[in-house]
Protein backbone atom coordinates (compact mmCIF):
# COMPACT_ATOMS: atom_id res chain seq x y z
CA UNK A 1 0.00 0.00 0.00
CA UNK A 2 2.78 2.40 1.01
CA UNK A 3 4.73 1.41 -2.07
CA UNK A 4 1.73 2.16 -4.26
CA UNK A 5 1.43 5.63 -2.73
CA UNK A 6 5.06 6.36 -3.53
CA UNK A 7 4.61 5.39 -7.18
CA UNK A 8 1.52 7.57 -7.32
CA UNK A 9 3.42 10.53 -5.85
CA UNK A 10 6.29 10.05 -8.32
CA UNK A 11 3.83 9.93 -11.21
CA UNK A 12 2.16 13.12 -9.98
CA UNK A 13 5.51 14.92 -9.83
CA UNK A 14 6.43 13.69 -13.31
CA UNK A 15 3.06 14.85 -14.65
CA UNK A 16 3.29 18.31 -13.06
CA UNK A 17 6.61 18.80 -14.88
CA UNK A 18 5.39 17.58 -18.26
CA UNK A 19 5.18 21.12 -19.61
CA UNK A 20 8.53 22.21 -18.20
CA UNK A 21 11.33 23.31 -20.53
CA UNK A 22 14.38 21.12 -21.09
CA UNK A 23 17.91 22.38 -20.39
CA UNK A 24 18.33 23.26 -24.06
CA UNK A 25 15.08 25.22 -24.05
CA UNK A 26 16.17 26.96 -20.84
CA UNK A 27 19.49 27.89 -22.47
CA UNK A 28 18.12 29.18 -25.74
CA UNK A 29 14.66 30.22 -24.50
CA UNK A 30 13.53 28.59 -27.73
CA UNK A 31 10.12 27.80 -26.28
CA UNK A 32 9.18 31.49 -26.01
CA UNK A 33 8.03 33.79 -28.78
CA UNK A 34 11.19 35.90 -29.05
CA UNK A 35 9.72 38.50 -31.41
CA UNK A 36 6.84 39.11 -29.04
CA UNK A 37 9.21 39.36 -26.07
CA UNK A 38 11.44 41.81 -27.93
CA UNK A 39 8.51 44.01 -28.74
CA UNK A 40 7.15 44.15 -25.17
CA UNK A 41 10.67 44.77 -23.84
CA UNK A 42 11.50 47.69 -26.15
CA UNK A 43 10.40 51.33 -26.29
CA UNK A 44 11.65 54.29 -28.28
CA UNK A 45 12.16 57.83 -26.97
CA UNK A 46 12.42 60.97 -29.12
CA UNK A 47 15.81 62.20 -27.96
CA UNK A 48 19.39 61.95 -29.15
CA UNK A 49 20.88 62.15 -25.64
CA UNK A 50 21.70 58.51 -25.04
CA UNK A 51 23.64 59.22 -21.86
CA UNK A 52 20.70 61.12 -20.33
CA UNK A 53 18.47 58.11 -21.03
CA UNK A 54 21.03 55.82 -19.41
CA UNK A 55 21.31 58.03 -16.31
CA UNK A 56 17.50 58.21 -16.07
CA UNK A 57 17.31 54.42 -16.39
CA UNK A 58 19.66 54.09 -13.42
CA UNK A 59 17.67 56.53 -11.25
CA UNK A 60 14.38 54.90 -12.24
CA UNK A 61 15.69 51.47 -11.25
CA UNK A 62 16.89 52.94 -7.94
CA UNK A 63 13.46 54.42 -7.34
CA UNK A 64 11.93 51.00 -7.98
CA UNK A 65 14.17 49.45 -5.29
CA UNK A 66 16.89 48.01 -7.52
CA UNK A 67 20.60 48.23 -6.71
CA UNK A 68 22.84 48.67 -9.75
CA UNK A 69 25.23 45.74 -10.31
CA UNK A 70 27.01 46.95 -13.44
CA UNK A 71 26.80 49.82 -15.85
CA UNK A 72 28.73 50.66 -18.99
CA UNK A 73 28.38 54.07 -20.56
CA UNK A 74 30.08 53.13 -23.87
CA UNK A 75 27.86 50.15 -24.50
CA UNK A 76 24.82 51.68 -22.84
CA UNK A 77 24.03 48.76 -20.55
CA UNK A 78 22.82 48.63 -16.95
CA UNK A 79 22.16 45.58 -14.80
CA UNK A 80 20.44 45.89 -11.43
CA UNK A 81 19.06 43.58 -8.73
CA UNK A 82 16.13 43.95 -6.36
CA UNK A 83 15.76 41.82 -3.23
CA UNK A 84 12.42 42.06 -1.51
CA UNK A 85 11.42 38.62 -0.32
CA UNK A 86 12.12 37.62 -3.93
CA UNK A 87 14.92 38.41 -6.29
CA UNK A 88 14.48 40.29 -9.52
CA UNK A 89 17.10 41.31 -12.04
CA UNK A 90 16.89 43.81 -14.86
CA UNK A 91 19.25 44.38 -17.77
CA UNK A 92 18.59 47.49 -19.82
CA UNK A 93 20.37 48.44 -23.03
CA UNK A 94 20.14 51.94 -24.42
CA UNK A 95 21.17 52.44 -28.02
CA UNK A 96 20.66 55.06 -30.70
CA UNK A 97 17.93 54.35 -33.23
CA UNK A 98 18.34 56.31 -36.41
CA UNK A 99 19.29 59.98 -36.12
CA UNK A 100 16.63 61.25 -33.77
CA UNK A 101 15.70 58.47 -31.37
CA UNK A 102 17.00 56.27 -28.62
CA UNK A 103 15.73 52.72 -28.09
CA UNK A 104 15.63 51.15 -24.63
CA UNK A 105 15.30 47.43 -24.18
CA UNK A 106 14.75 46.08 -20.69
CA UNK A 107 14.67 42.41 -19.80
CA UNK A 108 13.26 41.61 -16.40
CA UNK A 109 13.88 38.39 -14.49
CA UNK A 110 11.82 37.37 -11.50
CA UNK A 111 13.03 34.45 -9.35
CA UNK A 112 14.96 32.80 -12.21
CA UNK A 113 12.31 33.32 -14.88
CA UNK A 114 12.01 35.84 -17.69
CA UNK A 115 9.03 38.09 -17.07
CA UNK A 116 6.76 38.04 -20.12
CA UNK A 117 3.89 40.06 -18.70
CA UNK A 118 3.55 43.19 -20.90
CA UNK A 119 2.08 45.30 -18.06
CA UNK A 120 5.23 44.90 -15.93
CA UNK A 121 7.32 46.33 -18.79
CA UNK A 122 4.75 49.04 -19.45
CA UNK A 123 4.99 50.11 -15.78
CA UNK A 124 8.76 50.33 -16.07
CA UNK A 125 8.68 52.41 -19.26
CA UNK A 126 6.04 54.75 -17.82
CA UNK A 127 8.30 55.36 -14.80
CA UNK A 128 11.31 55.88 -17.09
CA UNK A 129 9.36 58.27 -19.32
CA UNK A 130 8.33 60.31 -16.27
CA UNK A 131 11.91 60.78 -15.17
CA UNK A 132 12.90 61.78 -18.73
CA UNK A 133 9.86 64.02 -19.26
CA UNK A 134 9.33 62.08 -22.51
CA UNK A 135 6.80 59.53 -23.55
CA UNK A 136 7.77 56.04 -24.59
CA UNK A 137 6.72 54.80 -28.04
CA UNK A 138 6.26 51.25 -29.17
CA UNK A 139 8.69 50.18 -31.88
CA UNK A 140 7.05 50.01 -35.30
CA UNK B 1 -0.57 22.32 -10.26
CA UNK B 2 2.89 23.54 -9.45
CA UNK B 3 3.77 23.65 -13.16
CA UNK B 4 6.23 26.16 -14.54
CA UNK B 5 4.20 29.35 -14.60
CA UNK B 6 5.68 32.40 -12.90
CA UNK B 7 3.54 34.74 -10.90
CA UNK B 8 5.06 38.16 -11.02
CA UNK B 9 3.80 40.58 -8.37
CA UNK B 10 1.64 43.21 -10.07
CA UNK B 11 3.63 46.02 -8.46
CA UNK B 12 7.11 44.74 -9.44
CA UNK B 13 7.79 47.78 -11.62
CA UNK B 14 5.45 50.22 -9.92
CA UNK B 15 6.76 52.93 -7.64
CA UNK B 16 6.14 52.08 -3.98
CA UNK B 17 4.07 54.46 -1.85
CA UNK B 18 7.16 55.47 0.13
CA UNK B 19 9.30 55.96 -2.98
CA UNK B 20 9.82 59.70 -2.42
CA UNK B 21 10.64 59.25 1.26
CA UNK B 22 13.15 56.52 0.41
CA UNK B 23 14.77 58.67 -2.25
CA UNK B 24 15.17 61.49 0.29
CA UNK B 25 16.56 59.17 2.96
CA UNK B 26 19.05 57.58 0.58
CA UNK B 27 20.24 60.76 -1.17
CA UNK B 28 22.18 63.90 -0.27
CA UNK B 29 23.13 66.93 -2.32
CA UNK B 30 26.67 68.28 -2.32
CA UNK B 31 27.71 71.66 -3.65
CA UNK B 32 30.33 70.38 -6.05
CA UNK B 33 30.53 69.26 -9.66
CA UNK B 34 33.55 67.06 -8.95
CA UNK B 35 31.93 63.66 -9.34
CA UNK B 36 35.25 61.86 -9.41
CA UNK B 37 36.03 63.19 -5.92
CA UNK B 38 32.60 62.06 -4.66
CA UNK B 39 33.08 58.64 -6.24
CA UNK B 40 36.54 58.02 -4.84
CA UNK B 41 35.53 59.25 -1.37
CA UNK B 42 32.50 56.91 -1.49
CA UNK B 43 34.72 54.00 -2.57
CA UNK B 44 37.12 54.70 0.33
CA UNK B 45 34.20 54.92 2.76
CA UNK B 46 32.79 51.58 1.56
CA UNK B 47 36.25 50.09 2.11
CA UNK B 48 36.23 51.51 5.67
CA UNK B 49 32.92 49.71 6.15
CA UNK B 50 34.54 46.40 5.14
CA UNK B 51 33.08 46.21 1.64
CA UNK B 52 35.03 45.08 -1.41
CA UNK B 53 34.41 47.02 -4.58
CA UNK B 54 32.85 44.81 -7.27
CA UNK B 55 32.35 47.40 -10.00
CA UNK B 56 33.04 51.05 -10.61
CA UNK B 57 31.92 53.03 -13.63
CA UNK B 58 33.28 56.55 -13.56
CA UNK B 59 31.26 57.86 -16.53
CA UNK B 60 27.96 56.87 -14.98
CA UNK B 61 29.06 57.41 -11.39
CA UNK B 62 28.21 53.89 -10.25
CA UNK B 63 29.90 51.84 -7.51
CA UNK B 64 28.84 48.35 -6.46
CA UNK B 65 30.39 46.72 -3.39
CA UNK B 66 29.74 43.64 -1.30
CA UNK B 67 30.87 41.70 1.74
CA UNK B 68 30.14 38.31 3.27
CA UNK B 69 29.30 38.13 6.97
CA UNK B 70 28.08 35.50 9.41
CA UNK B 71 24.31 35.32 9.81
CA UNK B 72 24.34 32.99 12.81
CA UNK B 73 21.61 34.04 15.21
CA UNK B 74 21.90 32.72 18.82
CA UNK B 75 18.13 32.74 19.42
CA UNK B 76 17.50 30.76 16.24
CA UNK B 77 20.29 28.31 17.14
CA UNK B 78 18.76 27.81 20.60
CA UNK B 79 15.34 27.17 19.08
CA UNK B 80 16.83 24.60 16.67
CA UNK B 81 18.54 22.78 19.55
CA UNK B 82 15.30 22.76 21.57
CA UNK B 83 13.42 21.24 18.64
CA UNK B 84 16.22 18.70 18.18
CA UNK B 85 15.98 17.70 21.86
CA UNK B 86 12.21 17.40 21.74
CA UNK B 87 12.29 15.38 18.50
CA UNK B 88 15.07 13.17 19.93
CA UNK B 89 12.29 11.26 21.70
CA UNK B 90 10.90 10.29 18.30
CA UNK B 91 12.39 8.00 15.67
CA UNK B 92 14.43 10.34 13.50
CA UNK B 93 15.59 13.47 15.29
CA UNK B 94 16.58 16.24 12.90
CA UNK B 95 18.46 19.50 13.28
CA UNK B 96 16.42 22.28 11.73
CA UNK B 97 18.38 24.36 9.19
CA UNK B 98 19.46 27.72 10.62
CA UNK B 99 20.81 30.92 9.09
CA UNK B 100 24.51 30.66 8.37
CA UNK B 101 25.94 33.45 6.23
CA UNK B 102 24.89 36.57 4.41
CA UNK B 103 26.05 38.69 1.53
CA UNK B 104 25.58 42.43 2.09
CA UNK B 105 25.66 44.69 -0.96
CA UNK B 106 25.97 48.42 -1.32
CA UNK B 107 25.30 50.52 -4.38
CA UNK B 108 26.33 54.16 -4.75
CA UNK B 109 25.26 56.37 -7.64
CA UNK B 110 26.68 59.88 -8.10
CA UNK B 111 25.08 62.16 -10.66
CA UNK B 112 25.03 65.85 -11.51
CA UNK B 113 21.87 67.57 -10.28
CA UNK B 114 21.57 69.33 -13.62
CA UNK B 115 21.97 72.91 -12.36
CA UNK B 116 25.71 73.03 -13.07
CA UNK B 117 26.54 73.47 -9.34
CA UNK B 118 25.40 70.45 -7.37
CA UNK B 119 25.79 66.70 -7.37
CA UNK B 120 23.59 64.05 -5.81
CA UNK B 121 24.85 60.91 -4.08
CA UNK B 122 22.43 58.05 -3.49
CA UNK B 123 23.28 54.91 -1.53
CA UNK B 124 21.33 51.67 -1.18
CA UNK B 125 21.99 48.51 0.80
CA UNK B 126 20.58 45.00 0.46
CA UNK B 127 21.35 41.51 1.72
CA UNK B 128 20.77 37.83 1.06
CA UNK B 129 20.91 35.33 3.93
CA UNK B 130 21.64 31.63 3.33
CA UNK B 131 20.96 28.84 5.82
CA UNK B 132 22.96 25.72 6.66
CA UNK B 133 21.33 23.97 3.68
CA UNK B 134 22.52 26.67 1.27
CA UNK B 135 18.99 27.97 0.72
CA UNK B 136 18.35 31.73 0.57
CA UNK B 137 16.09 32.49 3.54
CA UNK B 138 16.04 36.30 3.45
CA UNK B 139 16.35 38.68 0.50
CA UNK B 140 15.74 42.26 1.47
CA UNK B 141 16.70 45.88 1.25
CA UNK B 142 18.44 47.26 4.34
CA UNK B 143 18.41 50.78 5.58
CA UNK B 144 17.23 53.14 8.28
CA UNK B 145 17.56 56.84 8.99
CA UNK B 146 20.54 56.12 11.26
CA UNK B 147 22.37 54.06 8.65
CA UNK B 148 21.99 56.68 5.91
CA UNK B 149 22.80 59.59 8.23
CA UNK B 150 25.97 57.91 9.46
CA UNK B 151 27.02 57.09 5.91
CA UNK B 152 26.58 60.66 4.68
CA UNK B 153 28.16 62.18 7.81
CA UNK B 154 31.29 60.16 7.12
CA UNK B 155 31.24 61.04 3.43
CA UNK B 156 30.91 64.74 4.25
CA UNK B 157 33.92 64.56 6.58
CA UNK B 158 36.00 62.84 3.91
CA UNK B 159 35.34 65.49 1.28
CA UNK B 160 35.11 68.53 3.59
CA UNK B 161 31.67 69.41 2.26
CA UNK B 162 28.36 69.63 4.00
CA UNK B 163 25.58 67.26 2.96
CA UNK B 164 22.24 68.87 2.15
CA UNK B 165 18.84 67.28 1.88
CA UNK B 166 17.61 67.00 -1.70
Amino acid sequence: MRHGLRILAAAAIALSCAGCPTTQQHLLDSNVDQLRIRSIQTRVFDTTDRKAVLVATISTLQDLGYVVDKADADLGTVTATKLSGYSSRVTATVRPRGEKQVAVRASIEYNDNTVDDPQTYQDFFVALGKSLFLSAHQMD
Amino acid sequence: MTGCATHVPANLMQPAGDQLKLREQQSRRYETTDQTELLSASAALLQDMGFSIDEINKDLGVITASKMRSAVNPAQQAAAVMILLISAAGKNPQMMPTDKEQQMRAGVVVRPLGDGKNSVVRVTFQRTVWNTEGKATTQEMLGSDEIYTEFFDKLSKAIFLQAHDL
